[in-house]
Protein backbone atom coordinates (compact mmCIF):
# COMPACT_ATOMS: atom_id res chain seq x y z
CA UNK A 1 0.00 0.00 0.00
CA UNK A 2 1.35 3.39 -0.97
CA UNK A 3 1.67 5.67 1.99
CA UNK A 4 0.46 9.25 1.87
CA UNK A 5 3.31 11.71 1.46
CA UNK A 6 4.63 13.66 4.37
CA UNK A 7 4.28 17.48 4.31
CA UNK A 8 7.49 19.42 4.95
CA UNK A 9 7.04 23.09 5.82
CA UNK A 10 10.35 24.98 5.83
CA UNK A 11 10.99 28.55 4.70
CA UNK A 12 14.76 28.17 4.60
CA UNK A 13 15.78 27.22 1.06
CA UNK A 14 18.99 25.44 2.05
CA UNK A 15 17.22 23.42 4.72
CA UNK A 16 14.41 22.53 2.37
CA UNK A 17 16.97 21.21 -0.12
CA UNK A 18 18.67 19.22 2.65
CA UNK A 19 15.39 17.68 3.80
CA UNK A 20 14.45 16.89 0.19
CA UNK A 21 17.78 15.08 -0.14
CA UNK A 22 17.13 13.13 3.10
CA UNK A 23 13.67 12.12 1.86
CA UNK A 24 14.98 11.14 -1.60
CA UNK A 25 17.78 9.02 -0.13
CA UNK A 26 15.31 7.22 2.15
CA UNK A 27 12.47 6.79 -0.32
CA UNK A 28 10.12 9.03 1.62
CA UNK A 29 7.46 10.65 -0.49
CA UNK A 30 7.15 14.29 0.51
CA UNK A 31 5.50 17.58 -0.41
CA UNK A 32 7.64 20.64 0.31
CA UNK A 33 6.14 24.10 0.94
CA UNK A 34 7.93 27.29 2.06
CA UNK A 35 5.24 29.02 4.11
CA UNK A 36 2.27 28.54 6.43
CA UNK A 37 -0.36 29.57 3.88
CA UNK A 38 0.77 26.92 1.40
CA UNK A 39 0.93 24.39 4.23
CA UNK A 40 -2.64 25.13 5.36
CA UNK A 41 -3.80 24.77 1.78
CA UNK A 42 -1.97 21.44 1.44
CA UNK A 43 -3.45 20.16 4.71
CA UNK A 44 -6.93 21.12 3.53
CA UNK A 45 -6.63 19.67 0.03
CA UNK A 46 -4.29 16.69 0.20
CA UNK A 47 -3.86 13.58 2.20
CA UNK A 48 -0.65 13.74 4.17
CA UNK A 49 0.64 11.15 6.61
CA UNK A 50 2.95 13.29 8.76
CA UNK A 51 3.60 17.00 8.95
CA UNK A 52 7.17 18.13 9.54
CA UNK A 53 7.11 21.85 10.14
CA UNK A 54 9.47 24.64 11.05
CA UNK A 55 8.13 26.87 13.79
CA UNK A 56 9.44 30.21 12.63
CA UNK A 57 8.23 30.75 9.12
CA UNK A 58 9.39 34.13 7.78
CA UNK A 59 9.71 35.89 11.07
CA UNK A 60 6.37 34.71 12.47
CA UNK A 61 5.49 31.75 14.58
CA UNK A 62 3.19 30.66 11.78
CA UNK A 63 4.38 27.13 12.43
CA UNK A 64 1.91 27.24 15.33
CA UNK A 65 -0.93 27.67 12.83
CA UNK A 66 0.39 24.71 10.87
CA UNK A 67 0.64 22.69 14.09
CA UNK A 68 -2.93 23.59 15.08
CA UNK A 69 -4.34 22.81 11.64
CA UNK A 70 -2.38 19.54 11.49
CA UNK A 71 -3.53 18.42 14.93
CA UNK A 72 -7.11 19.45 14.11
CA UNK A 73 -6.89 17.34 10.94
CA UNK A 74 -5.72 14.34 12.95
CA UNK A 75 -2.19 14.38 11.53
CA UNK A 76 0.94 13.64 13.54
CA UNK A 77 2.99 16.84 13.60
CA UNK A 78 6.74 16.96 14.16
CA UNK A 79 7.98 20.47 14.91
CA UNK A 80 11.50 21.56 13.93
CA UNK A 81 12.46 24.52 16.03
CA UNK A 82 15.44 26.81 16.01
CA UNK A 83 13.54 29.28 18.13
CA UNK A 84 13.71 29.72 21.87
CA UNK A 85 10.52 31.78 21.84
CA UNK A 86 8.13 28.88 22.34
CA UNK A 87 8.71 26.19 24.94
CA UNK A 88 8.71 22.54 23.86
CA UNK A 89 6.11 21.84 26.54
CA UNK A 90 3.79 24.41 24.93
CA UNK A 91 4.17 22.73 21.55
CA UNK A 92 3.56 19.28 23.04
CA UNK A 93 0.59 20.72 24.89
CA UNK A 94 -0.79 21.90 21.55
CA UNK A 95 -0.59 18.35 20.30
CA UNK A 96 2.85 18.09 18.65
CA UNK A 97 3.98 14.50 18.33
CA UNK A 98 7.57 15.48 18.73
CA UNK A 99 9.72 18.62 18.93
CA UNK A 100 13.20 18.57 17.40
CA UNK A 101 15.59 21.38 18.19
CA UNK A 102 17.79 22.44 15.28
CA UNK A 103 20.36 21.22 14.53
CA UNK A 104 18.95 17.70 14.76
CA UNK A 105 20.34 14.44 13.38
CA UNK A 106 19.07 14.19 9.80
CA UNK A 107 20.19 10.57 9.54
CA UNK A 108 17.66 9.62 12.19
CA UNK A 109 14.90 11.65 10.56
CA UNK A 110 13.37 8.69 8.65
CA UNK A 111 12.98 6.84 11.94
CA UNK A 112 11.36 9.88 13.54
CA UNK A 113 8.92 10.14 10.62
CA UNK A 114 8.13 6.42 10.82
CA UNK A 115 7.54 6.69 14.56
CA UNK A 116 5.25 9.65 14.04
CA UNK A 117 3.28 7.81 11.40
CA UNK A 118 2.69 4.98 13.83
CA UNK A 119 1.86 7.26 16.73
CA UNK B 1 -10.42 126.90 56.20
CA UNK B 2 -10.22 127.56 59.91
CA UNK B 3 -8.12 130.03 61.85
CA UNK B 4 -7.08 129.53 65.45
CA UNK B 5 -5.53 132.08 67.75
CA UNK B 6 -2.48 131.43 69.80
CA UNK B 7 -4.69 130.20 72.64
CA UNK B 8 -5.79 127.50 70.24
CA UNK B 9 -9.29 128.68 69.93
CA UNK B 10 -11.12 128.74 66.64
CA UNK B 11 -11.56 132.41 65.81
CA UNK B 12 -12.67 132.19 62.19
CA UNK B 13 -14.02 129.50 59.90
CA UNK B 14 -15.16 129.47 56.33
CA UNK B 15 -18.70 128.29 55.80
CA UNK B 16 -17.69 124.87 54.42
CA UNK B 17 -15.46 124.45 57.44
CA UNK B 18 -18.34 125.30 59.70
CA UNK B 19 -20.68 123.08 57.75
CA UNK B 20 -18.48 120.13 58.28
CA UNK B 21 -16.66 120.64 61.55
CA UNK B 22 -19.15 122.61 63.51
CA UNK B 23 -22.42 120.90 62.79
CA UNK B 24 -22.91 120.53 66.48
CA UNK B 25 -22.82 124.36 66.67
CA UNK B 26 -19.84 124.55 68.92
CA UNK B 27 -19.11 128.15 69.93
CA UNK B 28 -16.30 129.42 67.81
CA UNK B 29 -14.16 130.40 70.78
CA UNK B 30 -14.59 127.23 72.71
CA UNK B 31 -11.21 125.91 73.81
CA UNK B 32 -9.82 123.26 71.49
CA UNK B 33 -9.21 120.90 74.39
CA UNK B 34 -12.98 120.44 74.66
CA UNK B 35 -13.19 119.43 71.04
CA UNK B 36 -10.17 117.19 71.38
CA UNK B 37 -11.91 114.99 73.85
CA UNK B 38 -13.15 113.01 70.94
CA UNK B 39 -10.46 110.47 70.39
CA UNK B 40 -10.59 110.55 66.65
CA UNK B 41 -9.61 114.19 66.69
CA UNK B 42 -6.50 113.68 68.78
CA UNK B 43 -4.13 113.60 65.81
CA UNK B 44 -5.64 116.82 64.52
CA UNK B 45 -5.28 118.75 67.77
CA UNK B 46 -1.96 117.17 68.56
CA UNK B 47 -0.60 118.42 65.22
CA UNK B 48 -2.17 121.85 65.76
CA UNK B 49 -0.52 122.19 69.16
CA UNK B 50 2.81 121.14 67.74
CA UNK B 51 2.52 123.68 64.92
CA UNK B 52 1.65 126.44 67.44
CA UNK B 53 4.75 125.56 69.42
CA UNK B 54 7.43 125.16 66.75
CA UNK B 55 5.84 127.00 63.79
CA UNK B 56 6.49 124.17 61.35
CA UNK B 57 3.95 123.26 58.67
CA UNK B 58 2.17 119.94 59.20
CA UNK B 59 -0.24 117.77 57.32
CA UNK B 60 -2.46 115.35 59.19
CA UNK B 61 -5.40 113.18 58.26
CA UNK B 62 -8.14 112.84 60.75
CA UNK B 63 -11.44 111.06 60.69
CA UNK B 64 -14.55 112.21 62.33
CA UNK B 65 -16.26 109.25 63.79
CA UNK B 66 -19.40 111.26 64.38
CA UNK B 67 -19.91 112.27 60.78
CA UNK B 68 -18.15 109.44 58.98
CA UNK B 69 -15.88 111.92 57.27
CA UNK B 70 -12.14 112.07 56.81
CA UNK B 71 -10.04 115.18 56.23
CA UNK B 72 -6.57 116.00 55.16
CA UNK B 73 -5.55 119.06 57.19
CA UNK B 74 -2.64 121.30 56.28
CA UNK B 75 -1.59 123.36 59.31
CA UNK B 76 0.67 126.39 59.21
CA UNK B 77 1.45 129.35 61.51
CA UNK B 78 0.92 132.86 60.26
CA UNK B 79 2.03 135.40 62.93
CA UNK B 80 -0.06 134.83 66.03
CA UNK B 81 -2.54 132.62 64.21
CA UNK B 82 -2.69 129.05 63.08
CA UNK B 83 -4.25 128.44 59.69
CA UNK B 84 -5.83 125.07 58.99
CA UNK B 85 -6.83 124.12 55.45
CA UNK B 86 -8.97 121.00 55.55
CA UNK B 87 -9.91 118.93 52.52
CA UNK B 88 -12.68 116.37 52.64
CA UNK B 89 -11.03 113.13 51.47
CA UNK B 90 -13.79 110.84 52.65
CA UNK B 91 -14.64 109.52 49.16
CA UNK B 92 -10.97 108.90 48.35
CA UNK B 93 -10.35 107.11 51.63
CA UNK B 94 -13.44 104.99 51.22
CA UNK B 95 -12.31 104.04 47.70
CA UNK B 96 -8.88 103.10 49.05
CA UNK B 97 -10.47 101.04 51.77
CA UNK B 98 -12.60 99.24 49.23
CA UNK B 99 -9.52 98.58 47.13
CA UNK B 100 -7.58 97.36 50.13
CA UNK B 101 -10.45 95.07 50.98
CA UNK B 102 -10.56 93.80 47.40
CA UNK B 103 -6.81 93.23 47.39
CA UNK B 104 -7.01 91.46 50.72
CA UNK B 105 -9.82 89.28 49.38
CA UNK B 106 -7.84 88.47 46.24
CA UNK B 107 -4.81 87.69 48.35
CA UNK B 108 -6.78 85.50 50.76
CA UNK B 109 -8.44 83.56 47.94
CA UNK B 110 -5.30 83.11 45.86
CA UNK B 111 -3.30 81.98 48.88
CA UNK B 112 -5.63 78.99 49.08
CA UNK B 113 -4.79 77.99 45.50
CA UNK B 114 -2.29 75.33 44.57
CA UNK B 115 -1.38 77.19 41.40
CA UNK B 116 1.08 80.04 41.54
CA UNK B 117 -1.03 83.11 40.92
CA UNK B 118 -0.15 86.56 39.64
CA UNK B 119 -3.02 89.02 39.20
CA UNK B 120 -2.24 92.37 37.67
CA UNK B 121 -5.15 94.68 38.37
CA UNK B 122 -5.04 97.96 36.47
CA UNK B 123 -8.23 99.14 38.16
CA UNK B 124 -6.66 98.89 41.61
CA UNK B 125 -3.19 99.49 40.19
CA UNK B 126 -2.04 96.50 42.13
CA UNK B 127 -0.33 93.18 41.72
CA UNK B 128 -1.54 90.26 43.79
CA UNK B 129 0.92 87.42 44.06
CA UNK B 130 -0.11 84.48 46.19
CA UNK B 131 2.15 82.94 48.80
CA UNK B 132 3.05 79.80 46.82
CA UNK B 133 4.14 82.05 43.96
CA UNK B 134 6.20 84.30 46.22
CA UNK B 135 7.92 81.26 47.67
CA UNK B 136 8.96 80.18 44.19
CA UNK B 137 9.59 83.46 42.37
CA UNK B 138 10.28 85.90 45.23
CA UNK B 139 8.32 89.09 45.81
CA UNK B 140 6.98 91.15 42.93
CA UNK B 141 7.73 94.48 44.57
CA UNK B 142 9.36 95.75 41.36
CA UNK B 143 6.23 95.01 39.37
CA UNK B 144 3.89 96.30 42.05
CA UNK B 145 5.68 99.64 42.11
CA UNK B 146 5.61 99.83 38.34
CA UNK B 147 1.90 99.01 38.03
CA UNK B 148 1.14 101.55 40.74
CA UNK B 149 2.99 104.18 38.72
CA UNK B 150 0.62 103.73 35.77
CA UNK B 151 3.42 103.88 33.23
CA UNK B 152 3.16 101.93 29.97
CA UNK B 153 4.79 98.47 29.93
CA UNK B 154 7.36 99.66 27.41
CA UNK B 155 9.03 101.65 30.18
CA UNK B 156 9.26 98.72 32.56
CA UNK B 157 12.71 97.72 33.65
CA UNK B 158 12.42 94.01 34.45
CA UNK B 159 14.16 93.28 37.73
CA UNK B 160 13.54 89.63 38.51
CA UNK B 161 14.92 88.52 41.86
CA UNK B 162 16.16 85.35 40.13
CA UNK B 163 19.02 84.97 37.65
CA UNK B 164 17.51 84.72 34.20
CA UNK B 165 20.51 84.08 31.94
CA UNK B 166 18.42 82.57 29.14
CA UNK B 167 15.75 85.25 29.36
CA UNK B 168 13.01 82.70 30.14
CA UNK B 169 11.35 84.85 32.81
CA UNK B 170 11.50 87.81 30.45
CA UNK B 171 9.82 85.72 27.74
CA UNK B 172 7.10 84.66 30.18
CA UNK B 173 6.51 88.28 31.11
CA UNK B 174 6.32 89.21 27.43
CA UNK B 175 3.76 86.45 26.92
CA UNK B 176 1.66 88.03 29.66
CA UNK B 177 1.92 91.48 28.09
CA UNK B 178 0.90 90.00 24.72
CA UNK B 179 -2.10 88.31 26.32
CA UNK B 180 -3.17 91.66 27.78
CA UNK B 181 -2.67 93.44 24.49
CA UNK B 182 -4.33 90.93 22.19
CA UNK B 183 -6.80 89.18 24.48
CA UNK B 184 -5.56 85.84 23.17
CA UNK B 185 -5.11 83.54 26.14
CA UNK B 186 -1.94 81.49 26.52
CA UNK B 187 -1.68 77.87 27.52
CA UNK B 188 1.65 76.14 27.45
CA UNK B 189 4.43 74.41 29.30
CA UNK B 190 7.41 76.55 30.26
CA UNK B 191 10.64 75.60 31.96
CA UNK B 192 11.58 78.52 34.21
CA UNK B 193 14.30 79.40 36.69
CA UNK B 194 12.99 79.72 40.26
CA UNK B 195 14.43 80.25 43.72
CA UNK B 196 14.45 76.43 43.90
CA UNK B 197 16.22 75.91 40.59
CA UNK B 198 14.76 75.13 37.19
CA UNK B 199 11.13 73.95 37.34
CA UNK B 200 8.54 73.05 34.74
CA UNK B 201 5.17 74.80 34.77
CA UNK B 202 1.89 74.43 33.02
CA UNK B 203 1.08 78.10 32.42
CA UNK B 204 -2.32 79.64 31.79
CA UNK B 205 -2.53 83.38 31.15
CA UNK B 206 -5.85 85.12 30.54
CA UNK B 207 -6.72 88.73 29.96
CA UNK B 208 -8.87 89.92 32.84
CA UNK B 209 -11.85 91.86 31.56
CA UNK B 210 -14.73 93.34 33.45
CA UNK B 211 -17.80 94.65 31.65
CA UNK B 212 -15.85 94.94 28.41
CA UNK B 213 -12.99 96.86 29.99
CA UNK B 214 -9.52 95.35 30.33
CA UNK B 215 -8.88 95.10 34.02
CA UNK B 216 -5.56 93.31 33.84
CA UNK B 217 -4.05 89.85 33.67
CA UNK B 218 -4.53 86.65 35.59
CA UNK B 219 -1.69 84.18 35.26
CA UNK B 220 -1.62 80.76 36.87
CA UNK B 221 1.34 78.44 36.92
CA UNK B 222 1.05 74.81 38.02
CA UNK B 223 4.35 73.22 38.93
CA UNK B 224 4.36 69.96 36.97
CA UNK B 225 8.06 69.24 37.32
CA UNK B 226 7.60 66.05 39.32
CA UNK B 227 4.86 64.79 37.03
CA UNK B 228 6.95 65.52 33.97
CA UNK B 229 9.96 63.82 35.51
CA UNK B 230 7.86 60.78 36.38
CA UNK B 231 6.49 60.76 32.85
CA UNK B 232 9.97 61.07 31.39
CA UNK B 233 11.16 58.25 33.62
CA UNK B 234 8.22 56.17 32.45
CA UNK B 235 8.96 57.05 28.84
CA UNK B 236 12.58 56.13 29.42
CA UNK B 237 11.49 52.84 30.97
CA UNK B 238 9.25 52.29 27.96
CA UNK B 239 12.23 52.91 25.71
CA UNK B 240 14.20 50.42 27.75
CA UNK B 241 11.31 48.00 27.39
CA UNK B 242 11.22 48.63 23.65
CA UNK B 243 14.99 48.21 23.51
CA UNK B 244 14.78 45.02 25.54
CA UNK B 245 12.01 43.76 23.26
CA UNK B 246 14.22 44.57 20.27
CA UNK B 247 17.14 42.75 21.85
CA UNK B 248 14.83 39.75 22.40
CA UNK B 249 13.63 39.85 18.80
CA UNK B 250 17.23 40.08 17.66
CA UNK B 251 18.36 37.24 19.87
CA UNK B 252 15.52 35.05 18.62
CA UNK B 253 16.16 36.02 15.00
CA UNK B 254 19.86 35.38 15.20
CA UNK B 255 19.28 32.15 17.14
CA UNK B 256 16.81 30.96 14.49
CA UNK B 257 19.07 31.86 11.60
CA UNK B 258 22.15 30.38 13.23
CA UNK B 259 20.16 27.27 14.07
CA UNK B 260 19.16 26.89 10.44
CA UNK B 261 22.73 27.39 9.21
CA UNK B 262 23.98 24.89 11.78
CA UNK B 263 21.28 22.46 10.68
CA UNK B 264 22.40 22.73 7.04
CA UNK B 265 26.08 22.23 7.91
CA UNK B 266 25.50 19.41 10.35
CA UNK B 267 22.86 17.80 8.15
CA UNK B 268 25.07 17.61 5.06
CA UNK B 269 28.00 16.39 7.15
CA UNK B 270 25.83 13.56 8.49
CA UNK B 271 24.45 12.77 5.03
CA UNK B 272 27.96 12.69 3.52
CA UNK B 273 29.09 10.32 6.24
CA UNK B 274 26.12 8.00 5.77
CA UNK B 275 25.83 8.29 1.98
CA UNK B 276 29.11 9.31 0.35
CA UNK B 277 27.61 9.30 -3.15
CA UNK B 278 28.06 11.85 -5.92
CA UNK B 279 24.49 13.12 -5.64
CA UNK B 280 24.91 13.92 -1.94
CA UNK B 281 28.38 15.41 -2.46
CA UNK B 282 27.05 17.82 -5.11
CA UNK B 283 24.08 18.82 -2.95
CA UNK B 284 26.32 19.23 0.08
CA UNK B 285 28.79 21.47 -1.75
CA UNK B 286 25.93 23.70 -2.90
CA UNK B 287 24.16 23.67 0.47
CA UNK B 288 27.29 24.33 2.50
CA UNK B 289 28.39 27.20 0.24
CA UNK B 290 24.95 28.73 0.45
CA UNK B 291 24.86 28.39 4.25
CA UNK B 292 28.32 29.93 4.52
CA UNK B 293 27.25 32.88 2.34
CA UNK B 294 24.19 33.43 4.50
CA UNK B 295 26.27 33.30 7.61
CA UNK B 296 28.64 35.91 6.17
CA UNK B 297 25.74 38.17 5.14
CA UNK B 298 24.14 37.86 8.57
CA UNK B 299 27.42 38.66 10.32
CA UNK B 300 27.94 41.60 7.96
CA UNK B 301 24.48 43.03 8.64
CA UNK B 302 24.81 42.57 12.40
CA UNK B 303 28.20 44.24 12.48
CA UNK B 304 26.82 47.07 10.36
CA UNK B 305 23.95 47.51 12.82
CA UNK B 306 26.46 47.61 15.66
CA UNK B 307 28.38 50.40 13.92
CA UNK B 308 25.34 52.65 13.34
CA UNK B 309 25.79 55.88 15.22
CA UNK B 310 29.55 55.42 15.47
CA UNK B 311 30.36 56.53 11.95
CA UNK B 312 31.33 60.19 11.53
CA UNK B 313 28.94 62.32 9.50
CA UNK B 314 29.60 65.29 7.28
CA UNK B 315 28.27 66.93 4.13
CA UNK B 316 27.74 64.42 1.33
CA UNK B 317 26.58 65.30 -2.16
CA UNK B 318 23.82 62.74 -2.61
CA UNK B 319 23.29 62.93 -6.36
CA UNK B 320 26.98 62.43 -7.12
CA UNK B 321 27.17 59.55 -4.67
CA UNK B 322 24.14 57.80 -6.20
CA UNK B 323 25.62 58.34 -9.66
CA UNK B 324 28.99 56.87 -8.72
CA UNK B 325 27.34 53.92 -6.97
CA UNK B 326 25.00 53.13 -9.87
CA UNK B 327 27.25 50.53 -11.60
CA UNK B 328 27.59 48.63 -8.33
CA UNK B 329 23.81 48.70 -7.83
CA UNK B 330 23.26 47.48 -11.36
CA UNK B 331 25.73 44.59 -10.88
CA UNK B 332 24.06 43.54 -7.62
CA UNK B 333 20.58 43.72 -9.16
CA UNK B 334 21.54 41.38 -12.02
CA UNK B 335 21.25 41.67 -15.78
CA UNK B 336 17.48 41.16 -15.86
CA UNK B 337 16.87 44.30 -13.82
CA UNK B 338 17.38 47.74 -15.29
CA UNK B 339 18.48 50.34 -12.74
CA UNK B 340 18.00 53.95 -13.83
CA UNK B 341 18.83 57.21 -12.11
CA UNK B 342 17.27 60.67 -12.31
CA UNK B 343 18.84 63.51 -10.36
CA UNK B 344 17.61 67.07 -10.23
CA UNK B 345 20.80 68.90 -9.33
CA UNK B 346 23.20 68.61 -6.41
CA UNK B 347 21.76 67.81 -2.96
CA UNK B 348 24.03 68.03 0.06
CA UNK B 349 22.92 65.99 3.05
CA UNK B 350 24.52 65.51 6.42
CA UNK B 351 25.58 61.90 6.64
CA UNK B 352 28.17 59.32 5.83
CA UNK B 353 28.97 57.95 2.40
CA UNK B 354 29.11 54.32 3.59
CA UNK B 355 25.72 54.70 5.27
CA UNK B 356 24.17 56.25 2.19
CA UNK B 357 25.59 53.47 -0.01
CA UNK B 358 24.17 50.92 2.44
CA UNK B 359 20.76 52.64 2.23
CA UNK B 360 20.92 52.44 -1.57
CA UNK B 361 22.11 48.83 -1.51
CA UNK B 362 19.32 47.75 0.79
CA UNK B 363 16.62 49.61 -1.12
CA UNK B 364 17.75 48.18 -4.46
CA UNK B 365 18.28 44.65 -3.14
CA UNK B 366 14.85 44.74 -1.54
CA UNK B 367 13.32 45.86 -4.84
CA UNK B 368 15.24 43.26 -6.83
CA UNK B 369 14.04 40.46 -4.52
CA UNK B 370 10.47 41.80 -4.57
CA UNK B 371 10.50 41.66 -8.39
CA UNK B 372 11.85 38.13 -8.50
CA UNK B 373 15.03 39.32 -10.21
CA UNK B 374 13.31 40.81 -13.26
CA UNK B 375 12.02 44.37 -13.85
CA UNK B 376 13.18 47.93 -13.44
CA UNK B 377 14.29 50.10 -10.53
CA UNK B 378 14.14 53.88 -10.79
CA UNK B 379 16.22 55.95 -8.41
CA UNK B 380 15.56 59.64 -7.98
CA UNK B 381 17.36 62.14 -5.78
CA UNK B 382 16.20 65.71 -5.33
CA UNK B 383 16.28 68.78 -3.13
CA UNK B 384 12.74 69.15 -1.76
CA UNK B 385 13.34 72.60 -0.32
CA UNK B 386 13.83 71.90 3.37
CA UNK B 387 15.04 68.32 3.00
CA UNK B 388 16.60 65.92 0.53
CA UNK B 389 14.63 63.11 -1.07
CA UNK B 390 15.95 59.76 -2.20
CA UNK B 391 13.27 57.73 -3.96
CA UNK B 392 13.60 54.13 -5.12
CA UNK B 393 10.73 52.71 -7.13
CA UNK B 394 10.29 49.20 -8.51
CA UNK B 395 7.65 47.76 -10.80
CA UNK B 396 7.23 44.59 -8.78
CA UNK B 397 3.98 43.08 -7.45
CA UNK B 398 3.92 45.24 -4.30
CA UNK B 399 4.57 44.24 -0.69
CA UNK B 400 2.61 41.41 0.91
CA UNK B 401 -0.20 42.85 3.06
CA UNK B 402 1.03 40.89 6.07
CA UNK B 403 4.40 42.62 5.99
CA UNK B 404 3.15 46.18 5.71
CA UNK B 405 3.37 48.00 9.02
CA UNK B 406 6.07 45.62 10.28
CA UNK B 407 8.33 46.15 7.33
CA UNK B 408 11.23 47.57 9.31
CA UNK B 409 11.20 45.04 12.11
CA UNK B 410 14.24 42.78 12.22
CA UNK B 411 13.90 39.22 10.87
CA UNK B 412 10.50 39.93 9.45
CA UNK B 413 11.07 39.54 5.73
CA UNK B 414 8.93 37.63 3.26
CA UNK B 415 9.79 34.00 2.42
CA UNK B 416 10.55 35.20 -1.13
CA UNK B 417 13.04 37.72 0.15
CA UNK B 418 14.70 35.18 2.40
CA UNK B 419 14.74 32.66 -0.43
CA UNK B 420 16.50 35.29 -2.53
CA UNK B 421 19.25 35.63 0.05
CA UNK B 422 17.82 38.27 2.37
CA UNK B 423 18.99 38.09 5.97
CA UNK B 424 15.80 39.63 7.27
CA UNK B 425 17.83 42.60 8.46
CA UNK B 426 18.10 44.71 5.29
CA UNK B 427 15.10 46.98 5.80
CA UNK B 428 15.72 47.14 9.53
CA UNK B 429 19.29 48.21 8.80
CA UNK B 430 17.99 50.72 6.27
CA UNK B 431 15.57 52.26 8.79
CA UNK B 432 18.26 52.43 11.49
CA UNK B 433 20.65 54.18 9.08
CA UNK B 434 17.95 56.67 8.13
CA UNK B 435 17.00 57.24 11.77
CA UNK B 436 20.64 57.83 12.70
CA UNK B 437 20.73 60.55 10.03
CA UNK B 438 17.53 62.09 11.47
CA UNK B 439 15.62 61.12 8.35
CA UNK B 440 12.33 59.38 7.66
CA UNK B 441 11.11 56.65 5.30
CA UNK B 442 7.75 56.42 3.57
CA UNK B 443 6.54 53.38 1.69
CA UNK B 444 3.91 53.42 -1.02
CA UNK B 445 3.03 49.99 -2.35
CA UNK B 446 0.47 48.60 -4.74
CA UNK B 447 0.04 46.04 -7.48
CA UNK B 448 2.07 48.17 -9.89
CA UNK B 449 5.12 48.43 -7.65
CA UNK B 450 6.60 49.79 -4.47
CA UNK B 451 8.19 53.17 -3.82
CA UNK B 452 10.45 53.84 -0.85
CA UNK B 453 10.94 57.54 -0.20
CA UNK B 454 13.77 58.45 2.15
CA UNK B 455 13.80 62.06 3.40
CA UNK B 456 17.06 63.33 4.84
CA UNK B 457 17.95 66.66 6.42
CA UNK B 458 20.03 68.94 4.24
CA UNK B 459 23.49 69.82 5.46
CA UNK B 460 23.56 73.26 7.10
CA UNK B 461 25.08 76.10 5.12
CA UNK B 462 24.64 77.36 1.58
CA UNK B 463 22.90 75.06 -0.88
CA UNK B 464 24.86 73.06 -3.37
CA UNK B 465 27.81 70.72 -3.23
CA UNK B 466 30.58 71.29 -0.69
CA UNK B 467 33.47 73.30 -2.00
CA UNK B 468 36.22 71.21 -3.44
CA UNK B 469 39.81 71.91 -2.62
CA UNK B 470 41.62 73.45 -5.60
Amino acid sequence: MTQDPILVVEDDDDLRHLLRMVCNLNGISAIFVPDAASALEAIAKRNVSVILTDLNLGGDHDGLAVLSAGVAGGHPVVVMSASVAVEDATLMGMGATRVMAKPFDVVSLPAVIAEARDA
Amino acid sequence: MGIFDKELRLVWASQPYLDILCRDRLPLERPLQDMARREDNLPFFGALEATAEDGLRRTVRNASGDYGLTFDNVMSRVGEYLVVESTDVTAKVQAEERQNLARASQQAVTNQMQELVVMIDFQLRSVVVNEPCTEVFGDFEWLTRFIASGKPFGELDLQFPIDDPEGKLRQTFEIGVKVMETGESFRGVLELPTLNGERIFQVVAERWEHEGVVRGLIELKMDITDAVKAHRQLASQRQELAASSLVKTFAQGVAHDSGNVAQVVKGYAQLLEANPVAEVVAAAIHGLNSAADRSVRLAHDISEIARIGEVPSGPVELSALVNSHLPSLQRAAGEDIHVSLAVSGPVVVLGNEAQLRSILDNLCQNSARAMGGRGSIDIHSADAGDHAVLRVRDDGPGLPAGLQGRLFEPFNSSPESRAAGGTGLGLYLLSEHVKSMSGTIEVDTGTSGTTFTVSLPLAPGPRGPPERAP
